[in-house]
């Protein structure tokens, strides 16, 4: 039998070729087959757990596509918003070991116990599955820094670290905020949310680990949570909105691609990794983001994340 | 001696050593790399010395060691010696003076050992976990070049320190030598800089996937410690060797040095960012601890 969310996995991409041509292609095009089935069950494990959060669970059916679309017709927002991005699972490593973790009003923590508890000192916990989770935008301080989205703890090398799921648009503006200056030109900053929002998905598609996605360090891409998120970085993040880099039907994080074969494809036409400091030169040169990108990442184009086939 | 501090001591012990015909200073001749100002590329003009020579069963040259090397006993369990075959005045190693192996986890007293030493004569302290991350012996040794407090530690600093303050000029993407490189700030207040020292490693170890210290399980890749008085840094690693150079923890500082077999010609037409790209731990064998989901098996 068919799997509901193979069906969704099938439509998770809808190519839109050229950069700044803008036109949604229905069924997933056959030269992303490949990468796809590569990528079956990291995605289709991504696509779970953004159910996981999500605000009104799909009833079950073998018509997911469809349930979908007409949950979409009867609560646009809401529906649309979370149908449209995966969560993102990132380590915090750079708060590794976490000592400390202190949750908003409203929100709560639970372990496996069960126990309810809102300001953890974890030298005093030994217990794994403690996860906390904020409500309506609030936040949790892990270390004193605060985040978006749940945290889940889990032991690592003898010490807790800290795993945060959010969506991928929040991580995103969070990262454009951490790896540029703000008051950058937003053209540049849009650029980076492109290119931000493409390496995630990659690793959503193909986790660093089967506990989280990547990690939040400069061997990653910097991520410093809500500290990090400014009204710009948001706005770049905004207007960009699901748009990632595709190369030939697969997804491209620079010079790695989803596949090896594309990968080894992408060598040969893209260059090194976008240039922070070029990318802003550009902008204020008066080039528009997909201008920046086309020079950084030349022969790619940009896709939209989609997982509700609309 | 009572007041010289160890680095003083090493020079002298040096010039004895030179004298005894004790210590064989490689000799090397300096090529400019066009363009690059993180790299110091020297020539190796004398033959290959036998340590790095692939032939031959190999005695331990540390148990015992050459008494005529030696700077000083630092605490119980180490000796702090001159390399025998130095690439700077100076040039030491801190061994264990029981037989430890290279390829496990350091520990503790390792690490209280190099704050011993850090404290009187700092510098840029590099480590080397194995063969495929440049080691040419398994006798337990870090090494220290002695540096002046105010001085460049080694070429690439301004690399580590960008990274150390979450700046990496590229974006949307980790070229390989960024998805291996895992970086902390040292605190120069640590109450007790032994532990702070192992504390860093076993973090930068737990953020590499390298495993865990003292579990029992030795370290699930080579690797390759850098240590400054400002941070400290690793590097998961795949292979020592590429293109005719051998890479160890002193080609992530910067210095880079070429034997006969070297293909120069290669990395002046790639550049040692690539060279150094080739030797990391590849993308995707940085993502793979605890995963069942690598692409390459």
């Amino acid at each position: 039998m068919k799997s509901p969310f193979r069906t969704w996995m099938q439509m998770a991409i809808a190519v839109l070729a050229g950069i700044g041509l803008w036109h949604v292609i229905q069924a997933m095009p056959s030269t992303s087959a490949s990468v796809a089935t590569t990528n079956d069950d990291a995605l289709l494990k991504a696509l779970l757990e953004s159910e996981q959060i999500d605000v009104t669970p799909p009833e079950q059916s073998t018509q997911a596509e469809e349930t979908t679309l007409s949950l979409s017709r009867q609560r646009p927002n809401q529906v649309s918003q979370v149908r449209q991005q995966p969560n993102v699972r990132v380590a915090l490593f750079k708060q590794y070991p976490i000592r400390h973790l202190q949750v908003e009003a409203d929100g709560r923590c639970h372990s496996v116990t069960g126990e309810l508890q809102r300001v953890i000192d974890l030298s005093r916990i030994n217990t794994a599955g403690l996860v906390c989770r904020g409500k309506e935008g609030g936040s949790i301080a892990v270390n004193h820094s605060p985040y978006q989205g749940s945290i889940e703890l889990v032991r690592h090398a003898g010490e807790w670290l800290a795993i945060n799921q959010l969506p991928m648009e929040a991580y995103v503006a969070s990262v454009v905020g951490a790896e540029m200056p703000s008051h950058w030109n937003e053209e540049a900053l849009k650029a980076q949310a492109v290119a931000a929002r493409s390496y995630a998905l990659v690793h959503v598609m193909r986790p660093a680990s089967d506990r989280y996605h990547l990690g939040d360090s400069t061997r990653w891409q910097v991520y410093a949570g809500v500290a990090s998120t400014s009204g710009p970085s948001r706005f770049a993040t905004d207007a960009t909105e699901g748009q990632v880099l595709q190369f030939r039907g697969g997804l491209v994080e620079s010079l790695y691609a989803a596949s090896a074969q594309i990968s080894a494809e992408a060598h040969g036409h893209l260059g090194a990794s976008m240039s922070q400091t070029g990318a802003q030169a550009m902008a204020e040169q008066g080039r528009t983001y997909t201008q920046i990108l086309d020079r950084y990442y030349n022969g790619a184009s940009l896709a939209r994340i989609q997982l509700d086939g609309e | 001696m009572g007041n010289e501090s160890y680095g003083q001591l090493a020079l002298h012990r040096s010039e004895s050593a030179l004298q005894q015909g004790a210590l064989i200073p490689l000799k090397t001749r300096r090529i400019s790399l066009v363009d690059n100002h993180q790299f110091e590329l020297r020539e190796l003009t004398s033959d290959l010395p036998k340590h790095l020579r692939k032939a031959g069963p190999k005695p331990n040259p540390f148990r015992p060691w050459d008494q005529r090397l030696e700077v000083c006993r630092i605490g119980p369990d180490h000796a702090l010696i001159l390399n025998k075959y130095p690439v700077q005045l100076g040039h030491m190693l801190l061994i264990t003076t029981t037989w430890a192996s290279q390829g496990d986890w350091l520990g503790l007293s390792d690490w209280n050992a190099v704050s011993t030493v850090d404290a009187d004569t700092t510098g840029l302290w590099f480590f080397n976990s194995g063969p495929r991350a440049g080691a040419s012996q398994p006798h337990r040794h870090l090494q220290l070049l002695p540096r002046e407090r105010s001085a460049e530690r080694c070429p690439r600093d301004p690399w580590f320190l960008k990274l150390l303050n979450n700046r990496s000029d590229n974006s949307g993407a980790r070229e390989p030598l960024l998805a291996a490189t895992a970086i902390r700030a040292r605190r120069a207040d640590h109450p007790h800089p032994g532990e702070h020292l192992s504390e860093l490693y076993t973090q930068l170890a737990a953020e590499l996937d390298l495993g865990m210290p003292g579990d029992g399980d030795a370290p699930k890749a080579p690797y390759n410690v850098l240590i400054t008085t400002n941070w400290m840094a690793m590097v998961k690693r795949q292979t020592d060797q590429i293109h005719g150079f051998s890479v160890n923890a002193l080609g992530f500082a910067g210095y880079l040095l070429a034997t006969k077999n070297a293909d120069r010609h290669w990395l002046s037409s790639h550049g040692p960012e690539q060279l150094l790209a080739g030797v990391v731990a590849p993308f995707r064998g940085t993502t793979d601890a605890g995963t069942t989901r690598t692409m390459d098996g």
